[in-house]
């Protein structure tokens, strides 16, 4: 599975390393499972950014199916 | 409607094995049943062919694949398997001549009585019953607005009470809930929420709710069980 979360302006820097966010693959771990997904990330630190509509959206959905909650 | 495991969003999601986990339950499988290469194996409900594929790579020669849906039996055979098309319920078999029969995220699908019966006839005293499918962990059946394995579903006690009344002694059953889980995240990672999928699945916001009220009332969850025909 393969899924973008891209904004729709790239237009984010990261603060520390002042380089532009691109998109990235990235493997979102949570108890054991691995969900491969494309966000933006700085490519000279790592850092990812999540926006908060995925984030107390689909992620928190997510996270709640997988505690059996 | 179509059935759950031939919409688009199901089949796109699931991939060939078309059911939670892919085929991780059918190694678990092959490990507890231990089939030999001269074991006559039957793939009750084979879909495409995922399973068969597997067991063929595992050295198993003699296995037949039965499914009730031309499409997908048409895909199996196009992999070049053998494959009838067959009701579970009535199997082109003699009596005892199978050493292991699979039926994965099939059996709530059927006629369950019938189907288990059917199962007994076919196997030989001492041959195992390997089934993968859904229970309903509060033991309360919903109403789904469409067909498919949760419909069906039961708690574990009927399950197995339909396998010891239909010949069987179950020696093994196990919970594995969180490959379901894992799927429905998956899900929800694709269509937004549980609420988008069944709208992806039924192209309807209410029958999208009626779904998601029916799991909440149930709550599936997924079961591996082991059973040996008794002598």
């Amino acid at each position: 599975m393969s899924l973008r979360f891209l904004p729709q302006d790239m237009n984010w820097i990261c603060r520390p390393c002042r380089e532009p966010l691109q998109p990235g693959m990235v493997e979102l771990h949570y108890m054991g499972n691995v969900f491969k997904v494309e966000l933006p990330v700085c490519p000279k630190c790592g850092a990812v950014l999540i926006a908060e509509e995925l984030a107390l959206g689909r992620m928190l959905e997510v996270e709640q199916l997988l505690e059996d909650k | 409607m179509k059935p759950l495991y031939l919409s688009t969003a199901v089949r796109a999601g699931l991939g060939s094995a078309l059911r939670p986990g892919g085929t991780t339950l059918t190694k678990r499988i092959l490990d507890l049943a231990a089939p030999t290469a001269n074991s006559m194996v039957v793939d009750a409900g084979c879909g495409s062919g995922a399973s068969m594929e597997l067991l063929k790579d595992y050295g198993i020669r003699r296995i037949v694949g039965f499914d009730i849906d031309p499409q997908l039996a048409g895909e199996a055979r196009q992999k070049g398997l053998d494959i009838a098309l067959a009701d579970l319920a009535r199997l082109p078999l003699p009596d005892s001549c199978l050493d292991l029969v699979l039926c994965e995220c099939v059996w709530n699908l059927t006629d369950k009585k019938r189907v288990t019966s059917e199962f007994a006839r076919v196997l030989r005293p001492g041959g195992y019953l390997a089934l993968t499918d859904i229970y309903s962990r509060t033991g309360k059946t919903a109403t789904w607005p469409l067909p498919c394995c949760f419909a069906g579903a039961t708690d574990l006690a009927t399950v197995t009470n339909l396998f010891t009344e239909a010949g069987f002694t179950v020696e093994l059953l196990e919970d594995h809930s969180p490959l379901l889980n894992k799927t429905a995240a998956e899900f929800v990672f694709t269509h937004g929420s549980l609420q988008g999928f069944w709208q992806a699945v039924t192209g309807d916001a209410h029958l999208a709710t009626a779904a998601c009220s029916a799991a909440a009332a149930s709550r599936p969850g997924l079961f591996l069980l082991l059973a040996r025909r008794r002598e």
